[in-house]
């Protein structure tokens, strides 16, 4: 039998094919294995293990798999999106805003223009507004309201979403049936964005500085609470701090999201803000209406070839044709269902805003006197020890140093001596020859 | 990683969810498969190479370019199932330190008396997943990446983030790990009077 730590070379022999050996260390294992039987069979088990290991059969991917993630990569993609668009909003917004009150203007007056000229232009402009309402007719199944665009152009894209929303059925401050977390938000029968003019997704975020983490917390799922949205995670977590004596205390933090409904989030974001100091603040809006319309007349055009191809189905004979029928079948309801998720996502975005809330603890420092140290006076008495300790080891070095020197101040000295005596008498011998 | 991938990765950049999906098409149900031999069970496999692959699509501006696609995916399954095991509190071994890797394999003592004991291939293909369930958990992972799914020993290096050495190691202690389990087995049966 090999020794131990040999072992190690029965497995590189069994993977000799895909990692060459070195000939030295092949030629050795391969003259064991001749002579031991141990190790011939071991690498024979190894070699059946192996073997039985890449039998082990790939298991395929469970029911529904595809079509559950597909649902939330297409809600984490509308994330990325509206991160993506909270970041140019800063740039764009008042340029937006100026264009936007630039053709309101120019609206205006035309309307202003039309009014006043004759009938030909007027029949014109109503010619055109019943087209529009066709169209409408079309794409959404109901006219547009005709007062909304007039009243809602000289103001913000978000007010005219707010508003729109409250002029609706059953949604703005007095809807009374609570939103509950998870059911699909604005099913057909009840909200269809699409007939209220701009859709804007708005989010939010907050940082703020609270004097309890718990206090605070409370006061969050409270205000939740009363605007009927809901926690849709909470995440915490404690920070070590040290005061000026050293003594270790925990600052609670954490990130808490919250779905309000989209008519609250004005009320939400201020009765957050009271809760503490603000250090940050953020709203971001991202206008998905051609988005939305776009999902939404795709899935119209296919459930009518969808309706097509049902029709076909019942007419083929061929088992041909059905098999090819029911294909494309398949592949028109499966993009179906994918772009109903996209929309069935917006909808939830646009009727629950979204508000990151991150809370940190002001250290509490900040709040209270710090009490004196109960080891002052020993620190004192340490420190002055310590002082004159340094005092003693001063003198102490100077003294030996000075010891240390002494040989060379001696030779010194006496050079000095004889030079200076023998300058004195030269300079005496000089002032008496002269 | 091929040309392909790489377009597929600048376009699930953008949030393409078309493109993401036809970028992990290919290694999806390796992902899927890594985390249901390490987690044990349908579910918990299906839960982590979905939260894995969200993580990948949420963190994909963090990938760098000149890597390999696959090996970052499957860094993220390994780690993600170790979350999930971590979770569960019912990892058999946490980590496997330095000391445990410069511990030679000590083959005789630890199995069958008669070192002239063989493997049965019935036996193996009977109790292979059940072993697998037994050796620690590193060695486990190593050994399915190699033996299993065809992992090069690179790879698995890159995925577990250790050297090439640190994985032969792990590859042999497993092996030899299982054949052990495999082999007491046995001996266990014949002690109980049962045939083999």
């Amino acid at each position: 039998m090999l020794n131990t730590c040999s072992i190690d070379h029965l497995h590189d022999y069994l993977e000799r094919e895909n990692y060459e050996m070195e000939p030295r260390a092949l030629a050795e294992v391969e003259a064991h294995l001749e002579q031991c039987s141990d190790c011939r069979s071991y690498l024979e088990d190894l070699t059946l293990l192996k073997g039985e290991l890449a039998a082990m059969p790939l298991k395929a991917l469970p029911d529904g798999f595809e079509e559950e993630l597909h649902a939330r990569l297409v809600e984490e993609a509308n994330v990325k999106l509206v991160s993506k668009s909270s970041r140019i909003s800063n740039f764009t917004h008042s340029t937006s805003f100026k264009v936007l009150s630039g053709i309101a203007a120019v609206l205006i007056i035309a309307i202003v223009v039309v009014g006043t000229a004759g009938n030909p232009l007027r029949n014109l402009l109503s010619k055109a507004k019943s087209e529009e309402a066709s169209i409408d007719m079309a794409m959404g199944g109901a006219p547009a309201p005709a007062e909304m665009p007039a009243a809602s152009m000289d103001r913000d894209g978000t007010v005219v979403f707010e508003e729109s929303m409250n002029n609706a059925k059953g949604f703005g401050e007095t809807q009374s049936a609570p939103v509950e977390p998870g059911a699909a938000p604005g099913s057909s029968d009840v909200f269809d964005p699409s007939l209220f003019g701009k859709m804007i997704i708005r989010n939010g975020s907050v940082s703020l500085e609270v004097e309890e983490f718990d206090t605070a917390y409370t006061q969050i799922e409270e205000i939740v609470k009363a605007l009927e949205g809901y926690i849709e995670s909470a995440d915490t977590y404690s920070t070590p701090i040290y005061d000026n004596n050293g003594r270790r205390g925990d600052l609670q933090g954490g990130t808490v999201s919250l779905r309000i409904p989209s008519t609250r989030f004005d009320a939400a974001m201020q009765q957050i803000k009271t809760l503490g100091t603000v250090t940050h603040s953020n709203i971001s809006s991202y206008d998905v209406t051609e988005n939305y319309v776009d999902t939404q007349s795709r899935i119209k055009n296919l459930e009518a070839r969808e309706l097509r191809l049902r029709e076909l189905l019942q007419r083929a004979e061929v088992i041909e044709d059905i098999m090819e029928i029911d294909l494309q079948l398949a592949n028109v309801r499966t993009e179906i269902d994918s772009l109903n998720a996209i929309i069935k996502s917006y909808d939830k975005s646009l009727q629950m805003s979204s508000i990151q809330v991150s809370l940190n603890e002001k250290p509490l420092s900040e709040s209270t006197i710090t009490t004196l140290d109960d080891n002052l006076f020993d620190r004192m008495r340490a420190n002055f020890i310590r002082s004159i300790n340094a005092v003693v080891q001063m003198f102490q070095t100077i003294l030996v140093g000075l010891v240390a020197i002494l040989p060379f101040l001696l030779i010194f000295g006496a050079v000095l001596y004889l030079v200076l005596r023998f300058v004195r008498k030269f300079l005496r011998n000089r002032k008496q020859s002269l | 990683m091929t040309s392909n991938d790489a377009v597929l990765i600048q376009k699930s950049k953008q949030g393409d969810v078309h493109s993401f999906e036809l970028l992990i098409s290919k290694y999806q149900v390796y992902a899927y498969n890594i985390a249901w031999r390490m987690l044990g069970n349908e579910e918990d496999a299906k839960d982590a190479t979905q939260e894995t692959l969200i993580k990948v699509f949420k963190g994909l501006d963090k990938f760098k370019e000149n890597s390999e696609f696959s090996t970052w995916l499957y860094t993220i399954t390994v780690n993600t199932c170790r979350d999930q095991l971590r979770k569960r509190k019912k990892v058999m071994t946490l980590s496997v330190d330095d000391t445990e890797e410069k511990v030679p394999i000590q083959l005789v003592a630890e199995e069958s008396a008669d070192p002239a004991v063989r493997l049965e291939q019935k036996e193996v293909a009977g109790q292979l997943l059940s072993a697998l369930g037994k050796i620690p958990e590193f060695q486990k992972t190593a050994v399915l990446l190699r033996d299993v799914y065809g992992f090069s020993y690179e790879e698995i290096g890159a995925i577990e983030n250790c050297s090439v050495g640190t994985v032969k190691s792990r590859i042999s202690r497993g092996r030899h790990g299982l054949r052990s389990i495999i082999l007491n087995e046995r001996s266990n049966k014949i002690q109980e009077g049962g045939t083999i």
